[in-house]
């Protein structure tokens, strides 16, 4: 139950993804698997980089901006 | 996305009748405002980000989780320093986060944008001051698995369901 709510922080609201938000891709995985064994990950350089393939990719949407937009 | 209602006064629109032909007369002048009269960004706009959709953002309490006794995913949410960063609640303005994504640039891990002439630069102190997230830690890249002995994914995937 823990790793389906953590599955779903991590591809809804992290990497938030186009489409399938059920489907975890690697990067995903290995998201989850370093914060359940307490990794600390280098969030800043994930989210840039999220940012930058929802950009590019067609199929990506991000909201990411969103959160930064309403600090301004 | 649904396009705004006409709120403006129609002053000076009146003396220079829009062409409904023209992309910029369709939109009545908004897209000079957000990009400051670059034409070339408005035509990548049209092209590219006008037809990509803004999710709804999303968010979640660590309170909710405490309170429906989801183990320890709260201490490991914490430990990474995301407890900010998921509980961020505000307004959200879709057009213009197309606008942001538009003019979305990237260099030595910096993101420089600009939203109707108000350049932005988001670098790591800026998430470091807003969010609270830190600069230490490791990089998640796609396709480095193999470096990570430990980590076998259709284990970890099967562990999970």
């Amino acid at each position: 139950m823990e790793e389906r709510l953590l599955a779903m922080v991590v591809t809804k609201i992290i990497m938030p993804k186009g489409s399938n938000h059920a489907t975890l891709n690697e990067g995903d995985l290995v998201v989850m698997y370093y914060i359940q064994n307490g990794v600390m990950v280098d969030w800043t350089y994930t989210i840039h980089d999220h940012m930058m393939k929802a950009k590019r990719a067609n199929g990506f949407q991000a909201s990411i901006c969103g959160a930064y937009l309403q600090v301004h | 996305m649904s396009r705004r209602s006409r709120t403006a006064p129609s002053d000076d629109e009146s003396s220079t009748p829009p062409t409904p032909s023209s992309p910029n007369a369709m939109n009545q002048g908004r897209l000079e405002v957000w990009f400051e009269g670059h034409e070339d960004r408005i035509q990548t706009f049209l092209i590219e980000i006008n037809k990509k959709q803004i999710i709804h953002p999303k968010l979640i309490c660590m309170s909710w989780i405490r309170a429906e006794n989801f183990g320890n995913l709260e201490q490991h949410l914490k430990a990474q320093k995301l407890k900010t960063f998921l509980e961020l609640l505000g307004k959200v303005y879709p057009d213009l986060a197309k606008v942001f994504y538009a003019n979305l640039k990237s260099s030595n891990g910096i993101l420089i944008t600009s939203v109707k002439g108000v350049e932005m630069e988001i670098n790591r102190q800026t998430w470091k001051d807003m969010v609270g997230l830190r600069q230490r830690g490791v990089q998640v890249r796609k396709g480095e698995t193999s470096a990570m002995d430990e980590f076998n994914k259709v284990q970890y995937f099967n562990q999970c369901v």
